[in-house]
């Protein structure tokens, strides 16, 4: 009921593209009560008297104004058939769209971008790219208030869209860009009502998805062509957002971005040194084949700051990097939205921070410089608690977790925090 | 009947001639209004035009300017607008002194005012120079966007003007304050173009303008909100910054939204609620704000402060500052605490500097810069 009654944009047709005289066409869609000419039928000859006289020549006059003036606002808005159209809420150029995908005819549908306070949940623009008249591909702009997200919910963003795949699209943008994925935080001052003083508002973000958040692989020229065209459509995507809710300040382009994970970035893992962290090392009992190689956010060090607020790592298998990830979050705003991914039955963790886990994610957050940070362990296949051998009923979430905050706490501003864990298994 | 006997000719020429006039009119109307005395008021040097955006310059208020000084190199210039609702008494004997006048007892604090400044900073290396850097890099502004030297709050913004524009080593900086109970600055943005602007203005007048005057294109970042650090909390968010004063409430802002520029300004607040101390603590890598430093005590000190201490620089019982290389760039950290602050320090003022420039360091990733505890 919310979509957009606009016919699908059409492409085809640039020749159409600078001629708003050819739009004059009575029977368009825009002003059939107007410009309907006088169907009656009637002998030439009276028609011709009636073209000829005072009220006549008004009339006429009054109709070519007419189209003219409806075929003047059309183009002042935009609004002209077979033109080509800037997509969802008019951010995207036909050029930024198009090349997210590989196929040439793109068309989008979306749902109205309501106003920021009404907007709750989130909004989306579907673009979808069509060969020979067939749905090949598809992806989803979407406004969404992630401040208030919770519990499962958070945890689905937070688990596809700060992978160890995301870069940080740096250069004072808050946000991340992989082929797969994109998000940019919009600013704090671009909300719809004024807050208070003190008063934080929602973190609210915009995000496009094409495909797995994950994908089992990617050549590596489709992922730099794809991750160029996902970093520059989201910072578009964000100022065209910006536009429409009128906040001031727009987002240059982001520069190019470190290469795209694939490949050469997955490297072989440091038993002794997990993810590049000094003093994380990997249990005995947990070494072997399945874990042997990890891939970190592109962009970062191992050991230095936590550039662009956020530094991932996945480990496993070179092609499935699926045993165990670690992430910090030295965004405020971001570790909020971090921090509500476990609800209260989470069992809850000691030490010097807050933190809690359930079912294979642990997730810590302390008092930093920058304000709160939060630290995530996460086993995407937890051990399986009717499972009888004691190898598998081990947590290496919580068996590593305790080291990784103490190192990365300091990295990002936090100072020295100490986790406890419950006592663990040891055979 | 003379009317019926004109001819379609000379009514024509009538229809000319009206409208001719009519333009004459017009266009003297429209130049009177742009120059004469329908002009657009602006103030200061001319930097801010009524109705040129922001709400202080907008119709809901009247307005009285005044300026001391001329922005020229190396001269020090203020500008005072004060403002309010046209007819109120404020407006009766509106405050337009550099300084403000201090307010009569149970008055309130007078008047709102727009208070615009252009130059270098005090050439003192003691008070006066704190007393303006804690002003001029508050902790409630956050850095400007597009990577310009300065900052900008709800009721402030610095920004220090590029180098073709110091006299001798010493950096010319403007700085817009919004002075009053509350800020009529509508947000940050509103700062950040009220300072632009009176810089555009201080560089044309300094005959500095060389190419094209600042611009932000970027958001502006919005500021920090005040925060209490009571109950074990490090002050300023920084674990190693320790300060337990026996009595009062500390409180401060603290803005550490990047890697180049981290600062904060703490208040230490009496039973009475009025301050009793403040204190700042600022580390930048900015060279254009590293400049602001320049002549402190300590900058130029060829020493290292004392035994552990990596850099250069002076530590005392109220503070210091010390210049040291992290991650390949010249890096200033900043500590000035007043007596009741210096007090709460624990264990002390050099151990509480050098727990919180290591705190920062270790953030920033470089090694620790002093003694560690």
């Amino acid at each position: 009921m919310n979509t957009n009654s606009e016919g699908p944009e059409d492409h085809e047709a640039p020749e159409d593209h600078e001629s708003p005289k050819d739009h004059k066409d009575p029977d368009g869609p825009h002003d059939p009560a107007t410009a309907a000419p006088p169907s009656e039928p009637g002998p030439p000859g009276r028609l011709r008297r009636t073209a000829r006289s005072r009220g006549g020549i008004a009339v006429v006059g009054a109709l070519v104004g007419a189209l003219l003036g409806t075929g003047f606002m059309s183009w002042r808005a935009g609004d002209l058939p077979f033109a080509p159209r800037d997509m969802c809420w008019g951010a995207l150029s036909p050029d930024v769209a198009e090349a997210l995908f590989t196929d040439t005819d793109v068309r989008s549908d979306e749902l109205p971008l309501r106003r920021a306070t009404q907007d709750s949940m989130h909004t989306e623009c579907s673009m979808q790219g069509f060969g020979s008249d067939e749905l090949e591909s598809e992806v989803t702009a979407s406004v969404r208030t992630l401040g208030e997200l919770k519990g499962a919910q958070a945890w689905d963003w937070t688990r596809q869209y700060l992978s160890s795949r995301m870069t940080p699209l740096g250069d004072g943008i808050t946000g991340m860009a992989s082929s797969q994925r994109a998000w940019v935080a919009l600013p704090t001052s671009c909300h719809e009502r004024s807050y208070e003083p003190g008063e934080k508002p929602p973190l609210r973000v915009v995000t496009l998805a094409s495909g797995a958040s994950d994908p089992d692989s990617v050549n590596e020229v489709d992922a730099r062509r794809g991750l160029d065209a996902m970093s520059r459509a989201v910072v578009r995507l964000a100022n065209g957002v910006m536009d429409r809710y009128g906040c001031e300040g727009r987002y240059p382009d982001p520069p190019k971005l470190p290469g795209p994970p694939e490949g050469k970035s997955v490297k072989a893992l440091d038993n002794e040194r997990l993810c590049g962290v000094h003093g994380v090392e990997l249990p005995g009992w947990a070494r072997g084949e399945d874990v042997s190689a990890a891939r970190t956010t592109p962009g970062t060090k191992p050991d230095g700051p936590v550039t662009g607020g956020v530094r991932s790592c996945d480990v496993g298998r070179p092609f499935a990097l699926n045993r165990i990830r670690l992430t910090t979050v030295a965004d405020p705003q971001l570790a909020d939205v971090v921090s509500r991914v476990l609800g209260d039955r989470a069992d809850p963790l000691g030490g010097d921070g807050k933190g809690a886990h359930a079912g294979g994610l642990a997730v810590y957050t302390a008092d930093c410089q920058r304000g709160r940070a939060a630290f995530v362990a996460w086993e995407p296949n937890p051990a399986d608690e009717t499972d009888d051998t004691a190898r598998d009923r081990r947590s290496l979430a919580l068996t590593v977790l305790p080291s990784y905050v103490k190192t990365e706490a300091k990295r990002a501003g936090c100072g020295e925090v100490n986790v406890n864990v419950p006592n663990l298994p040891t055979t | 009947m003379g009317q019926s006997t004109r001819t379609p000719r000379r009514r024509v020429l009538l229809v000319l001639v009206l409208v001719l006039a009519l333009a004459v009119l017009g266009g003297g109307a429209t130049l009177a209004t742009r120059s004469g005395v329908f002009a657009d008021e602006s103030y200061c040097w001319g930097a801010w035009a009524e109705d040129s955006g922001p709400r202080v310059l907008g119709d809901d208020f009247a307005r009285v300017a005044e300026e001391s000084g001329s922005p020229e190199r190396g001269e020090r210039a203020t500008c005072v607008v004060a403002f309010g609702v046209p007819g109120t008494e404020e407006m009766q004997s509106p405050d337009t002194s550099p300084h403000g006048r201090t307010p009569r007892a149970g008055e309130g604090s007078g008047g709102h005012r727009l208070v615009a400044r252009v130059g270098p900073p005090p050439r003192s290396t003691g008070r006066a120079r704190q007393t303006w850097l804690a002003e001029a890099l508050h902790g409630s502004a956050a850095p400007l966007p597009d990577g310009l030297p300065g900052v900008v709050g709800p009721d402030r913004g610095t920004l220090v003007l590029p180098e073709e524009c110091d006299s001798g080593d010493v950096p010319t900086v403007v700085t817009v304050r919004s002075e009053g109970d509350v800020s009529y600055l509508d947000s940050e943005r509103e700062a950040a173009e009220l300072l632009l602007s009176l810089a555009e203005t201080a560089q044309r007048e300094a005959g500095c303008a060389a190419g094209r005057p600042a611009r932000i294109t970027a958001p502006v970042r919005t500021a920090p909100g005040e925060e209490t650090y009571t109950g074990g909390r490090p002050a300023c968010r920084v674990p190693g910054m320790r300060l337990a004063p026996r009595r009062g409430e500390l409180a401060g802002y603290a803005s550490a939204a990047d890697d180049r520029l981290h600062s904060c300004s703490l208040e230490l607040t009496g039973e009475d609620g009025e301050a009793d101390a403040r204190g700042q603590f600022v580390v930048t890598s900015l060279p254009r704000l590293v400049t602001l430093f320049a002549g402190v005590e300590g900058a130029d000190s060829p020493r290292a402060p004392g035994a552990g201490w990596r850099g250069k620089g002076r530590i005392d019982g109220g503070g210091g500052l010390v210049t040291a290389e992290c991650r390949g760039r010249p890096t200033v950290f900043f500590l000035h605490l007043d007596g009741p602050l210096a007090r709460a320090a624990a264990p002390d003022t050099p151990g509480v500097f050098a727990g919180s420039a290591n705190s920062v360091a270790e953030r920033l990733g470089c090694p620790a810069v002093g003694p560690r505890g």
